[in-house]
């Protein structure tokens, strides 16, 4: 080719890349808008029904809760779940379970990507100031767990050794108040599973858990090598966490909640998962 | 208040406590990558060996190490593999040093791979002509200046395992971001310390990339 017909051709190439490049940007770009208007939208999902009749609600759950919050051939259920649904259900109101760690919840309520949040969540006046609770709803305490073969019998042993506890939970407040006290060291774990592991492994000494979560693990046959030492450290309630400007959602709720109590049917979930023993 | 004063409220309470965590950050990503780097020589060598076997163990390394995502590899091993080598939990810093190292290491192998290969091999053939062994002619001839090209794929490199210490967190290692959680699950100020952290994170990838440049520049004059 002559010198005149390579630099044409070299040119015609450069004029299609520029157009493939336009091209591009645009759908990139159409792309992008499209996102973020159903980004828009699913958020307005959430809070547009707090204005009116509320028809349906998104409830935040940690599935790796038993006996609380589990799953059994692949559906949700649990005391929780189950409670939920039974107070939707009064109201004609549908749940859409949204599954996510438990420290995640409150900072999704915060957000109102989450109308409640049901997770074994302990009432305490922190979280007080940033959601309401409906209830409460079921009476717990804290217990601490180490290995059958331990030297820890008794708080005082505790000097030294690493405490393992869940992050946000009440039970890790109890245990850095506890490694305050005593001399120990704190160590933070995000889920159910691992809690366990860390101290039958022996990356830590002892766990701060709550006592209903606890004793399902041992009564699954799960927690081998673990037991509870000593009495319940605190006596907690749990509540369901509700965003902070949805009255209405709230009053609902303990209505129902009461109105449950009342005539029977809490006590039947209750003893559906936790026997009679109370 | 609005959201500039409880950002510098929520700065002066936790700042030492976020800036400790980023002291464990850096630490994390420095020595994993110290112990990357020897990893990444080392199975860089075998790589382009002549040995069979020696190539095979190197691939076998890379393809484990890049076919898995970091965050399976450090669960894996914390809580399943390490226990079972030394009958318990080893210590979660080590532990997640170890997991880093071995995951950077295996992407530097292909970046020492890359920058020996781009040094023509005339070199090779020159330093042998001289007299030196194979060995010879990597250590004074080759690598010096294949480490001249390798230094932005290096940096970049240092600063992804660098991002990738907030994935210790699974283990319980309080480096930057975790700090950060434990702070917002207490005071429940979720935007304003995330804000916080990831201002961090970039103060620290900014500054690497400023010294990068720095040491870069101060190459190429020899």
């Amino acid at each position: 080719m002559t010198k005149i017909q390579i630099i044409s051709y070299i040119n015609k190439i450069k004029q299609r890349g520029e157009e493939v490049m336009k091209k591009v940007g645009l759908t990139l770009l159409s792309c992008a808008l499209l996102f973020g208007a159903a980004g828009c939208a699913q958020k307005e999902d959430a809070t547009k029904d707090t204005k009116k009749e509320q028809e349906k609600i998104v409830v935040a759950t940690a599935p790796d809760n038993a006996p609380f919050a589990y799953k059994e051939n692949g559906k949700l259920t649990g005391f929780d779940t189950e409670l939920i649904k039974a107070l939707a259900k009064k109201e004609d109101i549908d749940v859409q379970w949204k599954e996510m760690k438990f420290n995640g919840m409150i900072p999704a309520l915060q957000s109102q990507q989450v109308d409640a949040a049901v997770a074994a969540m302990t009432i305490n006046d922190e979280r007080k100031k940033v959601v309401n609770f409906a209830g409460p709803y079921f009476d717990s305490g804290l217990v601490l767990v180490t290995k059958t073969d331990s030297s820890i019998k008794k708080l005082e042993d505790l000097k030294g050794k690493t405490i393992v506890a869940k992050q946000g939970s009440s039970g890790l407040a109890k245990a850095q108040e506890l490694a305050n006290k005593y001399g120990a060291k704190v160590k933070i774990l995000e889920d159910e599973a691992t809690l366990y592991m860390d101290v039958q492994k022996g990356g830590s000494d002892a766990l701060i858990n709550d006592h209903p979560f606890v004793a399902a693990k041992i009564k699954s046959g799960t927690a081998s090598g673990l037991h509870i030492v000593g009495e319940k450290l605190t006596g907690e309630q749990y509540g369901i966490a509700i965003t902070k400007d949805n009255e209405e959602l709230l009053k609902e709720f303990n209505k129902d909640l009461k109105e449950m109590k009342e005539n029977g049917e809490y006590q039947k979930l209750y003893e559906k998962y936790f026997g009679t023993s109370k | 208040m609005n959201f500039i004063q409880s950002l510098s409220e929520v700065f002066h309470d936790s700042f030492s406590l976020l800036l400790k965590g980023a002291g464990k950050t850096f630490e994390l990503a420095f020595l994993s990558l110290l112990v990357a780097t020897g990893l990444g020589l080392f199975f860089g060598m075998l790589r382009i060996s002549t040995n069979k076997f020696l190539r095979f163990i190197a691939h076998a390394y890379l393809s484990i190490i890049r076919g898995t995502p970091l965050y399976v590899q450090l669960v894996f091993s914390y809580f399943v593999l390490l226990p079972a080598i030394f009958g318990q939990s080893i210590d979660p810093f080590t532990a997640g040093a170890l997991a880093l190292s071995l995951n950077a290491g295996a992407y530097l192998v292909e970046i020492f791979r890359g920058g020996i290969e781009s040094i023509d091999k005339g070199q090779m053939e020159a330093g042998r002509a001289i007299g030196f062994t194979h060995f010879q002619t990597m250590r004074y001839i080759i690598l010096p200046q294949a480490v001249k090209r390798m230094i932005p794929s290096f940096v970049n490199q240092f600063i992804i395992t660098l991002k990738d210490t907030s994935l210790l967190s699974t283990i319980g290692i309080m480096e930057l971001m975790y700090s950060g959680q434990t702070i917002y699950s207490v005071n429940f100020k979720t935007l304003e310390v995330l804000t916080i952290v990831a201002l961090m994170y970039w103060a620290i990838v900014t500054l690497l990339t400023i010294v990068a440049n720095w040491i870069e520049r101060r190459m190429a004059q020899s």
